[in-house]
């Protein structure tokens, strides 16, 4: 905790220096010329609006900005444009990994990737349609660095924000590189997405009926949505546990989710109490608790038992609930009116 | 035995209202904790009617579009970026103009046939009226431009011209010499109003008369102003006169500068000898 409050402080302290330093963004290759403009638009064929525009200010504040334009549009060697490939994660974009001298790439998510089962090749695939399956940009943008200078106002034995910076520059040269390592850490520190947003990322394909038809799935979002887990997503609650919390082995990578088949499957059967059985969550969870089926699935034909249980509750409800909240509420209406009357008075 | 009438105190009217709201609200959380388990079909909040546009776009791109779905739409939103090339989520909202008469038809991305220079053309329809280019007179000195508000159409002799034209909420129209327009006179826009409440029922030779007639005023598109007019080395002959609409010494010299002027001649070389020119008939006629 300390710690952490300590890198915030840095962060705060950082955050107006740094965002001088960093809008001024080297553009060496000119690209911004024509970039600048909002209006460097076109539809593309099949009639959907394509905008070029890239705004320089975002951008220096993204984690990708020490990246050149040409780090990732490799295709790009002259003006005019030649038509190019669709981006890819896994090239080596000029910048090095920090502490060597090795190019930076997102290689090894994209080999993990491939290892998931949001890899058409994977065995556990049912459908193996490879348009529908995600690449790097259907569930990612350039998200700008989390400051959140809120987080340093209850810490008491801060340094002065320019003490901070001296200790920075005893080692490293003035210059914006240790900000930009700051802001790195510091983002990945923090949650990088609230949960419903985490759910809305999966849902772009998990809540498609004819996705899950065609790949012989249930519509996953829309039965998560129905659960305890779900309703807390929806009901805005903080930390609410999203897809990645159960299908995603603690300590591991998001890109690394496997079919519940797989036995190295965070919520392979056998297993899945484990996954159930974080501190933060259901700490002594048992093997039992592991097999509740956290995907409300009200099917007849699969589930007979579920199904008229949930009939029995649906019929209660309506028979018995709403009936009687509709009485408790004509009562307070009476209370309101106690002297109201539909028959006429009688005249004495 | 006569009923006693019984009076009604402030604190029982407040008690009762609170436990009728409660009440219904009691019955909303059951029916969203209850009732949605019955859904065959995504909730409604995942249905279509609860989309964003945004979403709506993404939806629509991940099921496929028809051969014929899209591609030359008259009217696109220039807003309505599409999510799946939207990696750096640009956040700004384009200024739409609702002034210009050829844009009630042809919208804010007006140029989609030109695979080469489409995108360099529609960066120019933010800030220039398509009579700025479309219409090209015979002496630009004698011809007055405003820049025009694109939501309200005020008229401005010169705006802030210092540094580049980034999300300017002006756009660029020549003027007759006494003020008087070029192109979107009363007489046009009634024919124009017209012509598109009556358009879905007209016989083909009559829309293509009325095609005629609405863009008569336009040059031919192999006369229109083109890129070198303006970007040209020889800034004394620049179709647009630069100081005359506002430009400071410093962004004139920076648009006719070898930057700009080198990347035009270019594109020229690449796409020799037609890039410039559209091809007859090729050009949207919506």
């Amino acid at each position: 905790m300390r710690i952490y409050c300590f890198i915030a402080v840095m962060v705060f302290s950082l955050f107006v220096t740094c965002a001088s330093a960093q809008a001024a963004v080297t553009d060496g290759e000119n690209c911004m010329m024509c970039h600048k403009y909002p209006g460097l638009t076109r539809v593309n064929d099949e009639g959907y609006l394509r905008v070029f525009y890239v705004d320089s200010e975002n951008y220096a504040h993204t984690v990708h900005t020490k990246v050149k334009c040409t780090g990732c549009h490799v295709d790009i060697k002259e003006i005019p444009h030649k038509e190019m490939k669709p981006v890819d994660c896994s090239t080596e974009c000029h910048i090095n990994n920090a502490g060597s001298e090795k190019p930076f790439s997102h290689k090894k998510i994209v080999e993990t990737l491939k290892k998931s089962i949001h890899n058409p090749d994977n065995p556990d695939v049912r459908a193996r349609i490879v348009e529908d399956f995600p690449s790097c940009t259907n569930c990612h943008k350039n998200p700008t660095y989390r400051f959140d200078p809120g987080d340093v106002e209850s810490v008491d034995e801060a340094r002065h924000k320019e003490r901070v910076l001296q200790k920075c520059a005893v080692c490293h040269d003035n210059n914006i590189d240790y900000k930009y390592f700051f802001n790195h850490v510091t983002h990945r520190i923090k949650n990088l997405a609230p949960s419903e947003d985490v759910v809305k990322t999966c849902s772009k394909c998990h809540s498609r009926e004819e996705m899950a038809t065609k790949h012989k799935m249930k519509n996953a979002a829309a039965t998560y949505l129905d659960t305890f887990h779900g309703k807390a997503v929806e009901f805005g609650m903080p930390h609410a546990p999203t897809c990645i919390d159960c299908h995603v082995k603690k300590g591991d990578s998001a890109h690394n989710i496997q079919s519940w088949r797989n036995p190295k499957s965070a919520t392979y059967e056998p297993n899945r109490y484990k996954t159930c059985e974080d501190a933060d969550c259901h700490a002594n969870a048992s093997q039992q608790f592991g097999m509740i089926r956290m995907h409300s699935v009200i099917d007849k034909d699969i589930y007979p038992i579920e199904f008229y249980v949930a009939l029995g509750f649906t019929i209660l409800t309506i028979g018995a609930f709403y009936p009687l909240l509709g009485l408790m509420i004509l009562e307070l209406i009476r209370e309101l009116f106690p002297n109201f009357s539909l028959r006429r008075k009688k005249k004495d | 035995m006569s009923h006693q009438h019984v009076k009604v105190g402030p604190k029982r009217i407040i008690y009762c209202l609170l436990g009728i709201a409660i009440m219904v609200y009691c019955g909303y959380i059951v029916e969203i904790l209850v009732m949605h388990i019955w859904h065959k079909a995504p909730h409604a909040e995942h249905g279509e009617a609860g989309l964003s546009k945004e979403d709506k776009l993404y939806q629509d791109m991940i099921a496929g579009v028809s051969q014929d779905g899209g591609h030359g739409a008259p009217v696109v939103d220039i807003n309505s970026s599409h999510k799946l090339y939207d990696f750096h989520e640009t956040k700004r909202t384009a200024i739409e103009d609702t002034q210009n008469l050829c844009v009630s038809c042809h919208g804010d991305v007006p140029h989609d046939k030109k695979k080469e220079v489409r995108a360099f053309l529609n960066m120019h329809a933010y800030f220039m009226a398509c009579e700025t280019c479309h219409i090209k007179v015979e002496n630009t000195m004698t011809t007055k431009f405003v820049w025009y508000e694109k939501t309200t159409g005020e008229q401005k002799d010169k705006i802030d011209l210092s540094t580049y034209l980034k999300d300017t909420p002006y756009k660029l129209l020549p003027l007759a010499a006494d003020g008087g327009k070029l192109y979107d006179n009363d007489q046009m826009v009634k024919y124009v109003d017209e012509f598109k409440s009556q358009v879905n029922n007209m016989a083909p030779s009559a829309k293509s008369a009325a095609m005629k007639v609405i863009h008569r005023p336009m040059t031919e598109l192999k006369n229109a102003v083109n890129c070198e007019n303006c970007h040209t080395p020889d800034r004394a002959k620049a179709y647009l006169p630069f100081e005359k609409i506002g430009y400071p010494e410093r962004r004139a010299n920076q648009l006719v500068g070898n930057e700009v002027v080198g990347m035009v001649n270019k594109y020229k070389e690449f796409y020799i000898p037609n890039f410039l020119k559209p091809a007859e008939g090729t050009e949207s006629e919506n």
